[in-house]
């Protein structure tokens, strides 16, 4: 004990030297040092279980040797042909292009729908309001596949399924979408209200106010909800996949490549091309994501503050 | 530019929450008027009335002699300033003060081509044919006999239900038969109000008059978005008005609190409004920026030329800007009045404590008459009433009874002994304002008063004296007083006027 206090005692320098305490413990930095290594290693693993599927198909995507499926990652061959006959061989552009039409179709038609409805949850009051908002909150918690087989038969009434469901899909995906209000409604509950007083004051009229205040103001939820909007249809299966029943005409990307590989044949076929496809889908939205990532975070966080 | 009329206004909440019992108002053309009253008291509820920003329950509220109840605020030609400024944060002050112009159509005369014309004529010619039929289905009789059945059915029914009504004791029930006549009263009106054919009868002609006079005229009018010239002239001319000429490119989340507030202000008058609110437009700012910014709405109220609503908790602004002031107290009307009025002559206690700072002393004890003259006896003292006061109240024949006395700060007087017209007080604080002491001092039975004396009559011996547990004697002239009746604390001096002051059951 001794020897460590005198130890620390600065000699050398002309002034009162400065003692300091003597070192019990592991200092913070060290400990820092150690915890931050474990959580590193931790994380590190993680990602590789959680990126090794996407690394697999990429690599898959690029293998030509053969089209079946083979118990080693690494191709053997490099190529680009499961793309080009992609393109070439199989109806996958029609596939795009439907879930293309689908997605803008619902991104512009939802997003208009939810902010239209969270403003008026948010601005106006009329009577039933909040037993509207309890009622859509538990409705929510209903699983959707529940009204899967009656929204079939409702579609195929309305004739639009096989070949037809792009119109129907479209229906489906915007028809209930006033129900996901509740991130945007609580990011406009926090812009003040005499906001909109003063723009009604100045001779707006209330959509006016939506589209010319509070819209501009709330940027981060809107590109928010149009990126979930635009997500939802795009990744679609179950729904897409139920309302084709078989036609190749009304298939979207996901149920397009799937019926690629559902059978055993198929699987030996049209293996890897399945994963080139499975590259293509993801490419634009991964494209959105980097391109707007930063407002998606701060949408996501900016409404949730004061929901 | 216009008269605003607000005739028994009323505002209940939902929750039944009464803000604003039958308020009755006529602001004339160009005049400054201010509400004031403490917080709660209804007067922003009643300038939001006006502006369209809250539904008004019950009355009338008119612009320019035009009922605008059920009009949007859009539509009422109001300009409103708000006390957290309101500004646009995603716009330059620029487009914030062209916001409003912007949103604006004007009114632009064109003349009518030799096709519109034609139309015109043809339109007009369809009309008269139209407006021949309906006047005879007017006229037919069957149509006013129905109608009059219709009333007087409605009338047989609604005369037991009154009837009842005067004898159900029960509150329920009684609530339900007011329900009920309410409807028919409803029911009532709907069969006096223009029926299907004179109403449609009525825009018919309207519009026939139109196009006549578009075809007269040779011009027709239409609405048309302001030019970006026009816009950028009107907006630069508002901003050097304001001087923030400098600022007009930045955001809003770079100015200061005062320049803030310039734009909230240079925004509600770039547009010709008809009446300009400004809800407590400088309670946000500190004090020095306050009195600044007081002086100038001050001098631009001359230079904008139209009527004024102001809306605030302050006195001093209250005095020194209205030209017209109205106190409100829970939801009510206090008092109506130039600031001159409110301040000598307060209808109540209420506007005598608000008004004036600090809050006027208010003494209990009696208002005796002895022969013609008037005495009043605050703690032992026998103090006369004299000049106009005394006269008041000699031709109000008021007798002897017990009052509230009221006597403003600045018209106490220190004595430097005691004498008959004089009260003891032990002083307990002096706050040193400058060019005035503020005294704090109680009575010997402990109620408080407060003077305000001039330092410049006071020796520097007589100021270093005013300390604690100093004992003073004060005294003050019998035309400074003001006299409450002390259970309804209505001035013995005026009439009360019969609709203030009335609070429904």
């Amino acid at each position: 004990m001794n020897t460590e206090k005198e130890a620390v005692v600065v000699a050398e320098t002309t002034m009162d030297p400065i003692v300091l305490p003597p070192k019990k413990h592991m200092g913070m930095r060290t400990k820092n040092r150690i915890g931050n290594t474990l959580i590193y290693i931790l994380l590190i693993l993680m990602s590789i279980v959680w990126l090794f599927p996407f690394v697999c198909i990429i690599l898959q995507s690029f293998r030509t040797e053969s089209t079946m499926m083979t118990g080693y990652i690494i191709p053997k061959v490099w190529g680009f042909d499961n793309y080009v006959n992609l393109f070439t061989t199989t109806e996958f552009p029609r596939w795009l292009l439907n879930t293309l039409i689908i997605s803008l179709a619902t991104a512009v038609m939802q997003s208009v729908m939810i902010l239209c409805m969270s403003y008026t949850l948010s601005r106006l009051r009329f009577n039933g309001r909040k037993f509207l908002m309890k009622f859509m909150l538990v409705l929510g918690m209903f699983p959707g596949m529940l009204t899967m087989i009656i929204l079939y038969r409702v579609l195929a009434d309305l004739g639009m399924t096989m070949s037809n469901s792009i119109p129907g899909l479209i229906l489906v995906y915007v028809a209930s979408s006033g129900m996901g209000y509740y991130i945007s409604k609580g990011f406009f509950d926090t812009i003040p209200k005499s906001l909109d007083e003063a723009a009604r004051v100045d001779g707006a009229t209330r959509a006016q106010v939506l589209f010319k205040v509070i819209l501009p103001l709330s940027k981060p939820i809107v590109i928010y909800t149009i990126l979930t909007a635009f997500m939802g249809p795009w990744g679609d299966f179950v729904f897409a996949a139920y309302v084709a029943f078989n036609n190749r005409e009304g298939m979207n990307v996901a149920v397009g490549l799937q019926s690629m590989i559902n059978t055993p044949s198929g699987i030996n076929a049209n293996y890897t091309m399945f994963c080139a496809g499975g590259v293509v889908v993801a490419i634009p939205i991964t494209l959105l994501f980097l391109f707007l990532q930063k407002y998606y975070v701060e949408g996501v966080t900016g409404g949730a503050v004061k929901g | 530019m216009a008269t605003v009329q607000l005739t028994h206004v009323k505002k209940v909440y939902t929750g039944k929450v009464t803000a604003v019992y039958d308020f009755n108002l006529s602001i004339k053309d160009k005049e400054f008027v201010v509400f004031v009253g403490p917080s709660g008291c209804g007067k922003s509820t009643t300038l939001r009335m006006v502006a369209g920003l809250e539904d008004i329950t019950d009355g009338i509220v008119q612009i320019d002699g035009k009922i605008v109840n059920d009009l949007q605020p859009k539509d009422r030609f109001v300009s409103m300033v708000f006390q957290n400024y309101a500004l646009y944060p995603h716009l330059t002050v620029f487009d914030n003060i062209a916001f409003p112009l912007r949103l604006m159509k004007q009114v632009v005369k064109v003349p009518l081509t030799d096709k519109e014309k034609e139309s015109h004529k043809v339109k007009i010619a369809s009309f008269d044919k139209s407006i021949a039929i309906l006047n005879k289905k007017i006229v037919d009789e069957k149509v006013a006999a129905k109608r009059q059945e219709a009333l007087a059915y409605i009338d047989e029914q609604k005369r037991p239900l009154s009837k009842k009504l005067t004898e159900e004791t029960d509150p329920k029930a009684k609530a339900k038969l007011e329900k009920k006549l309410e409807d028919l009263e409803y029911d009532r009106l709907k069969a006096v109000y223009p029926i299907d054919a004179e109403r449609r009868l009525k825009a018919i002609t309207d519009e026939r008059t139109a196009l006549a006079a578009e075809l007269a005229s040779g011009e027709k009018v239409e609405r048309r978005k302001m030019s970006n010239d026009q816009i950028f002239e009107k907006v630069t001319a508002v901003a050097k008005t304001l001087g923030i000429t400098d600022y007009l490119t930045r955001k809003p989340r770079a100015l200061s609190g005062g320049q803030r507030q310039r734009v909230a202000i240079g925004r509600a008058m770039v547009k010709d409004c008809k009446v300009l609110l400004m809800d407590e437009p400088l309670s946000n700012l500190d004090a020095k920026l306050r009195n600044q910014m007081r002086a100038e709405i001050i001098l631009l109220r001359k230079k904008i030329d139209t009527t004024f609503i102001y809306v605030t908790h302050d006195q001093t602004e209250a005095m020194t800007l209205g030209d017209r002031i109205v106190v409100m107290k829970d939801g009510l009307i206090m008092q109506v009045g130039t600031p001159q009025q409110v301040f000598d002559f307060p209808e109540n206690l209420f506007v005598a404590e608000f008004i004036g700072a600090p809050k006027m002393n208010t003494l209990k004890c009696s208002l005796v008459k002895e022969g013609a003259k008037y005495y009043v006896n605050p703690f032992g003292a026998k103090i006369e009433v004299t000049g106009e006061k005394a006269l008041t109240l000699a031709k109000r024949k008021v007798e002897t009874r017990e009052i509230i006395l009221g006597v403003r700060p600045e018209h106490i007087e220190i004595v430097q002994e005691a004498a008959p017209n004089a009260i003891h007080t032990t002083l307990q604080v002096n706050e040193m304002m400058g060019s005035e002491f503020h005294l704090h001092l109680i009575t010997d039975d402990g109620t408080p008063l407060i003077v305000r004396t001039p330092t410049i009559q006071l020796s520097d011996k007589q100021k270093g004296e005013l300390v604690y547990g100093k004992s003073v004697y004060l005294t003050f002239g019998g035309q400074a007083m003001h006299f409450f009746d002390a259970k309804s604390t209505f001035s013995l001096l005026v009439d009360q006027p019969e609709n203030l002051m009335k609070k429904p059951v």
